[in-house]
């Protein structure tokens, strides 16, 4: 097992090296220059080529992946060309509320998922379980910033249950705040759960040692909890990996439609102002979130899992 | 009976409570919330050109006079009076004595002449306001003078722009750019308490200000909601007291709300199509004028701005002092473009690219109309949605051939603009590669004419020129669209664009 572990987490050292790599050679590789796009229209050219030298934007490439590994090493992340503030200051504040977000709605995915899964695997093919999965093919068609707009118009707006925007002070605050945007994240994904949920579910129901736990004479809701929904778990651990992946990812869009001050957000500003400092440091961040959360997952599969310990 | 004394007296207790609280007037909320579409980044007053810089600082910072609510003429700032010499080179600001920055510090005549220095000293965009002046002296505590290399008739207005804002001289002196950037201190009605970048500014009264009873809100927050739609639902729902920018398209809506009031504010602002006049086929003159001919702009103003907006005839925003009513301008006329390509030489179909603003709604739809309406002349418009980063490189390089864009004056005179559209070392005529030496001319002498009624007709004269020539082609003046809930009173947003709140009081 421990063996199994390292060999996992040593796999992701060369892998983030990569990322840093890439992530620099891209960034370079877009149009558009930060000097010009913080300037303005109305900016002269001298003081466009003053700023590039300033921010060492006119030195060789090489220079520049070599100069930002070494402040990486040393944890400087440097200075917002945008804000004039270090990267670390608006991380700490902004990286709080995206993870609030992903995990709120990760929980509230797997509120509603669970049990309509159950219920309709249980049910199979009778009629909850043909409405369940009608009803659950209409979050899959619908996109999340659209969604999103109708629940403000109805939540917030009609109802007045939640605020509109913002992330609030206070954790009873952050939750009232963060619902609408955080249900919005959940909503296609508990369909997706769901789904999956039910289809795996069905799947161990009809194995063999289901059928000997059973014929053991155990219980209905033993044989439910400790063997089916366990072993049906697996390809949905696989599942929530992925989705915390792509929440990432899906944040920036529920950030800017919700004003919520994450790192979604930030990364869509960052990108349209050429913010390359930012924009590195959280393309690097995400893409390191993506891999902790891979590697969670493949931690965690052996404990559903005893066939993979083996491997 | 009983009932109506205890009523009476809990009144009563709460007026008292109401009157003696710190936290604003009774029936009054302590805060007024904001909802803005850009947010804030740096509050240097001389090095930004973004618009919710410039509004935001201009909370906290004062000139020596300011510009008038319709954006055509001065009221005293921190000067209390001003004079030029005979000769029209020297001027003199008398400060006035009770005008403190929310340091508690006076302001002094030397905290003026060390920001009015470093203005005039530091390559930004706003270098050439005080590209004019010799020296700038404070012969005692309260008196400004500046000493002009040779008369300039736009000055006045040159000072009153926010770059030369009066900073404390004592707190920035040597302090550092960031400093600068992130923690001003001004005179203003209200001082920067909290800044959550990316999110809200958090503004307090200035206690030291000197305009008693003022501003009428003790707290201002501009919370940044970039979504148009959120930024209205938060407006609805009552999140925030006021918006900028709602919409064009949602102004009918947010009018059938009773709570709410919409307002379409005089602005300096005029939407444009740049034209690449340095290249084939547009740097045919026959062909941009074929263009203008082509461009229906009642279509545009209806589709874009639903009606809201004023069909352009001039370069200059039709608020501009010196503008010309009576300009022959571009109407649409079909027959006329088709000719007038014909003539040029240029054969049909020409093939153009615009560059415009992904995102940028209003572009976008300009640019889908003008597509087709150049279509029926034989122009076929390909668009091509950039990042703003991205097109502003291109501009800047000249690296296009049609861009839909957009320009706000910033001092009430026509000389900022006249110079940035058509004086090539400026910017390269609005990085429009635009060059003429009787055009030059104009602007040259534009700025020294100090006579009004000669300084007309030098405008007149160019404005008329600029049609002649056609290097740009000018689309519609848009007014600034805000929205606010009734129970806020006193919002005012100059014709410039900045909003003052210290007259701002929102009901409970």
């Amino acid at each position: 097992m421990l063996r199994y572990a390292l060999g996992r987490i040593g796999q992701t050292v060369p892998i983030a090296f990569l990322v840093t790599v890439l992530i620099f050679l891209l960034i370079k590789l877009l149009p558009g220059d930060p000097a010009s796009a913080i300037l303005g229209d109305r900016a002269t050219d001298a003081s466009v080529a003053a700023l590039r030298h300033q921010w060492g934007l006119d030195r060789p490439l090489w220079e520049q992946y070599a100069l930002y590994m070494r402040n990486l090493a040393t944890g400087n992340l440097g200075e917002s060309l945008r804000y004039q503030s270090p990267v670390t200051e608006l991380l700490n504040r902004r990286m709080p509320v995206t993870f609030f977000l992903i995990v709120y709605s990760l929980i509230l995915s797997v509120l509603v998922a669970v049990p309509l899964a159950l219920l309709a695997a249980l049910t199979r093919n009778r009629w909850p379980d043909q409405v369940i999965r009608a009803l659950m093919a209409v979050p899959l068609a619908s996109p999340a910033f659209w969604i999103g707009i109708l629940f403000l118009i109805a939540f917030a707006l009609k109802l007045r249950w939640f605020p509109a925007e913002g992330y609030g002070e206070g954790f009873g605050d952050h939750l009232r705040h963060l619902f609408l945007p955080a249900f919005t994240l959940s909503y296609a994904f508990a369909a997706v759960l769901s789904r999956n949920l039910r289809s795996s579910l069905i799947d161990v129901v009809t194995t063999t040692y289901v059928d000997f736990a059973r014929a053991k004479g155990l219980r209905g809701r033993v044989v439910l909890f400790r063997h089916v929904f366990r072993a049906a778990l697996l390809p949905v651990v696989t599942l929530i990996g992925v989705r915390m992946s792509y929440a990432i990812g899906g944040s920036v869009v529920i950030e800017t439609v919700f004003a919520i001050p994450g790192l979604g957000s930030w990364m869509v500003e960052s990108i349209g102002a050429r913010d390359y400092v930012v924009v590195q440091t959280l393309t690097l961040m995400f893409a390191m979130g993506a891999m902790l959360i891979n590697l969670a997952t493949d931690l965690v599969y052996p404990l559903f899992d005893p066939r993979v310990r083996m491997g | 009976m009983r009932v109506r004394i205890l009523i009476a007296l809990v009144t009563a207790a709460g007026l008292v409570f109401g009157l003696f609280s710190p936290t604003g007037a009774a029936g009054f909320k302590p805060v007024i919330n904001f909802g803005v579409n850009r947010a804030a980044e740096d509050l240097d007053p001389v090095t930004q050109d973004a618009n919710p810089n410039i509004w935001a600082y201009m909370q906290i910072y004062q000139e020596l006079i300011a510009i008038n609510v319709k954006g055509d003429g001065f009221v005293p700032d921190l000067a209390t009076k001003w004079a030029v010499s005979p000769d029209g080179k020297t001027w003199t600001f008398t400060l006035r004595p009770d005008a403190r920055f929310s340091t508690g510090d006076p302001v002094t005549s030397a905290d003026a002449v060390w920001s009015l220095q470093r203005a005039h000293d530091m390559d930004g965009p706003w270098k050439w306001a005080l590209e004019s002046v010799q020296s700038i002296s404070a012969p005692d505590a309260h008196t400004v003078v500046f000493t002009l290399k040779e008369p300039f008739a736009p000055f006045l207005s040159d000072v009153s722009l926010f770059s030369n804002a009066i900073l404390s001289e004592k707190v920035f002196k040597s302090a550092t750019h960031e400093q600068i950037s992130t923690k001003p201190i001004g005179s203003g009605p209200f001082m920067l308490t909290d800044w959550k970048k990316g999110e809200e500014l958090v503004m307090k009264a200035n206690p030291y200000y000197y305009v008693k009873g003022r501003p009428r809100t003790p707290e201002l927050h501009l919370r940044y909601i970039p979504d148009d739609n959120n930024r209205v639902i938060a407006l609805q729902s009552g999140d925030v007291d006021g918006v900028d920018y709602p919409p064009f398209s949602l102004l009918s809506t947010l009018r059938r709300d009773p709570r709410i009031d919409v307002q379409l504010n005089p602005s300096t602002a005029v939407q444009h199509v740049l034209l690449n006049v340095t290249a084939a086929p547009l740097n045919n003159i026959k062909v941009r004028e074929a263009l203008s001919y082509a461009t229906d702009r009642d279509a545009i103003v209806k589709a874009v701005c639903y009606g809201a907006c004023t069909p352009a005839t001039s370069f200059l925003p039709i608020t501009t002092p010196l503008f010309d009513k009576q300009l022959k301008a571009y109407t649409l006329d079909l027959t006329k473009a088709k000719q007038l390509l014909q003539e040029s030489g240029v054969p049909t179909p020409i093939t153009l690219k615009a560059i415009i603003w992904s995102g940028n709604t209003d572009a976008e739809t300009a640019t889908t109309l003008l597509k087709a309406m150049w279509a029926k002349i034989g122009v076929n418009l390909q668009i091509e949605p950039l990042d703003r980063a991205t097109a502003t490189q291109r501009m800047r390089a000249l690296d296009y051939q049609v861009d839909v864009s957009g320009w706000t004056n910033d001092v009430p005179d026509p000389s900022e603009l006249a110079s940035y559209e058509f004086d090539y070392v400026t910017a390269k005529s609005y990085h429009t590669g635009y060059k003429s030496d009787a055009m030059d001319a104009l602007i040259n002498k534009g700025v020294r004419e100090l006579d009004l009624n000669k300084r007309r007709q030098i405008y007149y004269q160019m404005q008329q020129l600029a049609i002649t020539d056609a290097p740009l082609v000018w689309l519609y003046y848009a007014p600034y669209t805000i929205a606010l809930n009734k129970k806020v009173s006193g919002f005012v947003q100059l014709a410039t664009g900045p909003w003052i709140f210290k007259d701002v009081a929102v009901a409970q």
